[in-house]
């Protein structure tokens, strides 16, 4: 294969690698607190009142969650010892350059993906339970319900700062046809974010679109003005139509309704920031649209990994999820040399051939996990990095494809959460403690007032 | 014996609707015979042989049989009186170490629970169900753009995936809403206007010229002011209306951004014939035109343009950067038919009328928004919501350059508002309490609404004119008239969307664009004969639809579709080309959804065929008796190195079943599969698998035995009642977007009746469907829902 897909791609990074070295505190503050034309005093109040003072080590700690289906083959994961980070295992060699900069956390586990008497569906168990810490209700269709997830617990809180509460990613479309798995609707399989117990957040593929999302869909002049003004009456109508209908339905669509009242107000939100910045916030110099979903797998990983990386360093969100194939994908991975599909071959049943495929598939995506941090390592913000700022998890909820156990489960902790917690090291938790824990203890470092989160029973020790 | 408890609690689900497939329905008795049987006759007979698991307070298997047996009771426990039929009946159960059941009694206990299941279903209360308020989905919300403003350019194509369930992805319940969504509501609306005003009021071209505005690009093919941009390899496809039979040529627009040695390359396709190939040499600022000539064969033509030869240097550039070849594509243009007058094809929809000496700006606006609401809503637009339309219209043209600006502006509103993005079903303004004849407190559905369902349903779109104007006279009540439109819905080009969005979810047709083959195994296998397999069973199902066939042919047609790349793959002689004709199957093999090339590839692995996911497919989409999944504690086919040089696949698989908590579900499935042996995993004939001769023998539990996909075939034939209830419940389905309960037994058991009346056509089961009380009325939710 010598064909050129990295076009796309490459159109964008430019703009990541330009954007280098602009620190944040000067190029883009939330746009929401203040507008291009703000004095230096007009600024700095307004950083005060947002509590975020003026220097670096006052910069807001992002989230961010990357979910990777089917488990690990956890021999090459976890490493051998605890403590510092010395001899990475083999699947975590694409990470080495980044060595002081994340830490793997073992022993972690996800009690609600467990079946807990609902029988088969695991995947689809997982992918709900993974950051709602909630046991799906089994259903096909109707009635669907799990839990608030982590990253939106901090949407509603310090997500309400910036342009977008959160942000969600990912490169499946989910399933075009056919039931999702055993009996399980398909939301559960292809949103790992969801807003309440009932209202998924359908996440976004395509990495033009994206861009829209963050940027508009004209970068170019045209009168934001008018048009947030116009959207804003718009809107009002849409609302006053929506009471209307309120009294024409039964008590059980109410709740539907209630859905689309949410997403109103948050859309008027954003409108109102709209109007008060005049213009949308500007993408990094250099940094253009992409043209679409990249044909390349890896091309397409990178391009919605420089996705986040913008979406934080312009402080567009600070909450963002990402999965990168949906739980149970069947992926194919012929590119690096794997012949079969990725959910069959996590049924390694241990076979040599299944295994190597499965532990060639784990260095893939860490691999592109690898880039990502870089990028983001790369990011000058302040005294540090973007990195230093952030705390992304990484990892699946499954342990092991094949057995499909729900503790034990790969997890990796990247970043400095803004000097709050101190990478580098293996940390070996007791046998079963809460993956929500660990939430806690994140949304805690990102100034999100939490005490608990699902079936927490506190925070994570030893982080820092 | 934990495990095996726990999958028989999957069967009780899943076997639901599957007894007495094949043989004659069981006709209802008097329910007191039926009680005063049970007595005498069954109860001691599930004493000696059940309630040692399943009696006295046991339920293993979460299968307890200790009912107060009632009418009510078993309207209640339908599903697992069925199970249990299921069970007895192939002689699942009881279990080896238990006492087998005399060949007579089983008769006599089968005998009885299908009498005493049709006597409940008898006297089950007829019960509409419940849907919840409807989102439209993507396609829908294309189509009815479409219809709504004679924009045609997909704006839904980049809202978030809707979640599917139930297998189809209209389902209400889970049509979710997401603050993601509306934003992309309220910019679609935004372009949706803005295109229309282009188009219906602009007297100067639109910067995208002509038919590229509209076109639907592949995902790899980008668009911005000066056109579309193709830096990969990918197409465009255009839809323009045509006169069938009329000459037109074809102008485009195009240039390129040179690399390496030969120009960009751009191949232009209509309706599947090439009819421009060439070398676009000419720099983005100076492009040149090129046109092509065709004569058009239907009401619209399907134009495609490709780049095919994208490129990228190796060697980077003075600036580090390396070339990539692309290709641009500034305009597409169709003119005629010769003499024809200009582009009157737009007939105004939204700018019905504009200011003039006559009609004042405020009472022109008036005009326009009260049509646009009134179709938008699905229903006639009331004064107060009407009067809020023109609140933002006056509110607009205040400061607004223009009358149509500020007119668009209300429409953008008309199209985010809930009445739009909604199908709404009111309730009634007052309760409607519970009678005998009425025991669900249901009420009918008012004419729009009938108009609304019936169009989503058969056209995945808004109701059109006519059927507006009989909901407008009251006329859709009458089942006559229905059933008139309905014929002549089906006869329209838009029931093709029936065919599309049901049959392609129902076979999953849609997932063969993502079917990945070894390379090495089937080079031919490429998307070129990905699609023909989807084309062949789209056709199939239209030609069903169109000729009004019996459903059966389904199973068991002796015809099929193919083009050349097809026809080779199936050992058809002489069919060349891509174009597509109909064969005739004389004791065939091939033939019937079962043994159609999409199907046997979608149920294959990549590098071997899975008699398993056959078996699976042929019970769930057949004859809808799915088996349950495994539990996750079980492992897939287990794989020793030393397996594959020693074994056959189905040497291995019988292994596998040598569990007896795999054979329980193992022997459904695999029987039906092996008989499908013959067929390799892109569904070529074979007679040797590798170096093991192929054996295409099964045997289904109760007895059915078959060798090779004939006899399979003869055998649901044997069991088409099952297929016919299945083939219902899923149209059924679709039809109402909710899934299909318990207390629907009654609806889909009337349905049958008049289908089995009817010769199993294809339109009698719309009919059925449509005529039936689930499609005509409402009722609120349960408590217990």
């Amino acid at each position: 294969m010598s064909r050129s897909k990295v076009m796309d791609r490459r159109t964008a990074l430019k703009g990541v690698g330009v954007a280098i070295g602009l620190p944040l505190l000067e190029a883009m503050m939330p746009s929401g607190i203040f507008g291009g034309s703000a004095s230096a005093e007009e600024k700095k109040s307004a950083l005060a009142a947002a509590g975020m003072g003026g220097s670096s080590s006052k910069t807001p700690v992002r989230l961010a969650f990357v979910a990777i289906p089917n488990g690990m083959w956890m021999d090459h994961f976890t490493p051998k010892t605890v403590g510092p980070l010395t001899d990475l295992p083999p699947s975590l060699k694409p990470l080495e350059a980044l060595r002081g900069d994340f830490s793997i956390l073992s022993g972690l586990a996800q009690d609600n993906a467990r079946a807990k008497g609902d029988g088969p569906g695991d995947h689809a168990r997982s992918a709900a339970a993974f950051l709602t810490g909630a046991h799906p209700f089994k259903t096909a269709g109707s009635n669907i319900k799990l839990g608030i997830s982590v990253d939106q617990v901090a949407a509603k809180s310090i997500g309400q700062q910036t342009q977008l509460p959160s942000l969600e990613l990912g490169c499946d479309v989910g399933r075009k046809a056919g039931e999702c798995d055993s009996g399980y609707a398909c939301a559960y399989v292809s949103n790992i974010s969801w807003a309440d117990e009932t209202t998924p957040m359908p996440k976004l593929v395509d990495p033009a679109a994206v861009f829209e999302r963050l940027f508009g869909k004209n970068t170019g002049q045209f009168d934001m003005a008018r048009k947030m003004a116009e959207r804003k009456s718009i809107l009002d109508y849409v609302r006053d139509d929506t009471k209307r209908l309120e009294k024409q339905v039964g008590s059980a669509d109410q709740k539907k309704l209630d859905e689309f009242t949410t997403s109103l107000r948050e859309l008027e939100r954003r409108i109102e920031n709209n109007m008060k910045n005049k213009e949308a916030v500007a993408p990094p110099p250099g940094f253009n649209r992409p043209t679409g979903i990249p044909k390349e797998y890896s091309e397409h990983l990178k391009l919605m990994y420089d996705m986040m990386i913008v979406a934080f360093q312009t402080d567009c969100t600070r909450v963002c999820t990402f999965q990168v194939a949906s739980e149970g994908s069947n992926r194919s991975f012929n590119f690096i040399g794997v012949s079969g599909a990725h959910h069959e071959l996590s049924h390694h049943g241990k076979k040599p051939d299944n295994v190597e495929a499965i532990k060639k598939i784990d260095h893939f995506y860490m691999s592109q996990f690898g880039y990502f941090l870089q990028r983001m390592k790369a990011v000058k913000e302040g005294s540090g990095t973007l990195l230093d700022n952030c705390l992304i998890m990484m990892g699946s909820g499954i342990g092991d494809g094949d057995r499909h156990n729900h503790d034990d489960l790969p997890i990796l902790l990247a970043g400095k959460g803004g000097g709050t917690v101190v990478p580098g090291r293996h940390v070996q938790y007791p046998k079963n403690t809460p993956l929500c824990n660990l939430f806690v203890s994140m949304l805690q470092r990102a100034k999100v007032n939490a005490t608990r989160f699902a079936d927490s029973t506190g925070p994570l020790p030893q982080l820092s | 014996m934990k495990r095996f408890g726990s999958l028989l609690l999957f069967m009780l689900s899943s076997v639901a609707f599957s007894a007495c497939a094949g043989d004659a329905r069981p006709a209802p008795k008097d329910p007191k015979e039926i009680l005063a049987r049970y007595d005498k006759e069954i109860k001691p007979l599930l004493s000696t042989h059940c309630f040692k698991c399943h009696g006295n307070g046991k339920k293993k298997g979460n299968v307890n049989l200790d009912d107060a047996l009632s009418i009510d009771s078993i309207q209640k426990n339908t599903n697992k009186w069925l199970a249990v039929l299921e069970q007895v009946r192939t002689g699942s159960m009881p279990p080896e170490e238990v006492q087998a059941v005399d060949k007579k009694n089983v008769e006599l206990i089968v005998r009885w629970l299908g009498e005493a299941i049709a006597t409940a279903d008898h006297l089950r209360p007829r019960d509409p169900g419940f849907v919840s308020l409807h989102r439209l989905n993507r396609t829908e919300y294309n189509n009815t753009i479409r219809d709504l403003t004679g924009v045609d350019f997909r704006p839904a194509d980049d809202f978030p995936a809707d979640d599917s369930g139930y297998g189809f992805d209209n389902i209400a319940d889970v049509l979710t809403m997401s603050p993601l969504l509306a934003e992309k509501y309220i910019g679609a609306a935004e372009s949706i206007v803005e295109r229309v005003i282009k188009m219906e009021t602009s007297k100067t071209p639109t910067p995208l010229s002509g038919l590229i505005g509209e076109a639907k690009r592949a995902q790899t093919v980008g668009q911005d002011d000066s056109g579309l941009i193709f830096s990969n390899n990918g197409d465009a496809t255009m839809m323009p209306h045509t006169q069938p039979g009329s000459e037109y040529t074809l102008k485009i627009k195009a240039s390129q951004a040179p690399a390496g040695t030969e120009p960009a390359k751009m191949l232009v396709k209509v309706d599947g014939v090439d009819v421009l190939n060439q070398g676009v040499d000419a720099p983005k600022d100076k492009p040149k035109e090129f046109t092509a000539k065709f004569r058009a064969k239907g009401e619209s033509a399907k134009v495609v343009v490709m780049f095919t030869n994208e490129f990228r240097e190796a060697e980077p550039q003075k600036n580090g950067r390396r070339r990539s070849r692309r290709l641009f594509v500034h305009a597409v243009e169709l003119e005629g038919p010769p003499g024809a007058p200009k582009e009157e094809k737009n007939r105004k929809k939204v700018f019905i009328a504009m200011p003039s000496k006559e009609l004042t700006e405020e009472a022109c606006a008036e005009k326009i928004l009260k049509n646009f609401a009134t179709r938008a809503f699905r229903r006639p637009v009331k004064d107060d919501e009407l009067k809020s339309l023109l609140k933002i219209y006056s509110n607009v043209r205040k400061d607004a350059p223009s009358f149509e600006k500020a007119v668009g502006s209300a429409l953008t509103a008309a199209l985010v508002s809930p009445f739009f993005l909604f199908r709404v079903e009111n309730k009634l303004p007052f309760a409607v309490p519970p009678t005998p004849d009425n025991p669900t407190g249901a009420w009918p559905l008012d004419e729009y609404e009938i108009a609304t369902r019936l169009s989503y349903f058969l056209w995945s779109t808004m109701p059109d004119d006519e059927l507006f104007m009989l909901a407008g006279q009251r006329m859709l009540k009458n089942p006559k008239i229905r059933e008139e439109q309905v014929r002549r819905m089906l006869k329209d080009r838009r029931s093709g969307q029936l065919i599309e969005n049901f049959a392609g979810q129902w076979l999953e047709l849609r997932n063969l664009d993502e079917v990945m083959r070894d390379g090495k195994l089937f080079p031919q296998f490429d998307t070129k004969l990905a699609s023909a397999m989807e084309r062949e069973a789209t056709l199939f199902f239209d030609s069903i639809v169109r000729e009004d066939r019996s459903i059966f042919t389904l199973i068991d047609a002796d015809y099929t579709f193919v083009n050349g790349p097809l026809a080779q793959l199936y050992g058809i002689p002489n069919i060349k080309g891509d174009e597509f004709q109909k064969v005739t199957l004389k004791n065939s093999p091939r033939g019937g959804v079962v043994t159609m090339g999409s199907t046997l590839t979608l149920t294959s692995n990549p590098t071997r065929t899975s008699p398993v996911k056959r078996g699976k497919w042929v019970l769930e989409q057949i004859l809808g008796t799915p088996p349950p999944p495994p539990p996750p504690e079980v492992p897939t086919l287990v794989e020793k190195p030393s397996d594959e040089a020693g074994a056959s696949l189905r040497k291995r698989l019988e292994a596998h079943r040598a569990d007896p908590s795999c054979a329980v579900c193992h022997n459904r499935m695999d029987g039906l599969g092996f008989a499908l042996e013959n067929f390799d995993s892109i569904g070529r004939w074979r007679d040797s698998d590798g170096k093991f001769p192929v054996d295409a023998s099964g045997t289904l539990p109760g007895g059915d035995s078959f060798k090779g996909a004939i006899e399979l075939k003869a055998v649901l034939m044997k069991r088409r009642e099952g297929f016919a209830r299945n083939f219902v419940e899923k149209m059924l389905t679709f039809a109402l977007g909710r899934g299909i309960k318990q207390y629907d037994r009654a609806t889909v058991n009337e349905i049958l009746k008049q289908v089995e009346q009817n010769e199993y056509k294809f339109s009698s089961v719309v009919m059925g469907i449509v005529n039936s009380d689930a499609f005509l009325k409402r009722r609120e939710k349960r408590g217990d829902e």
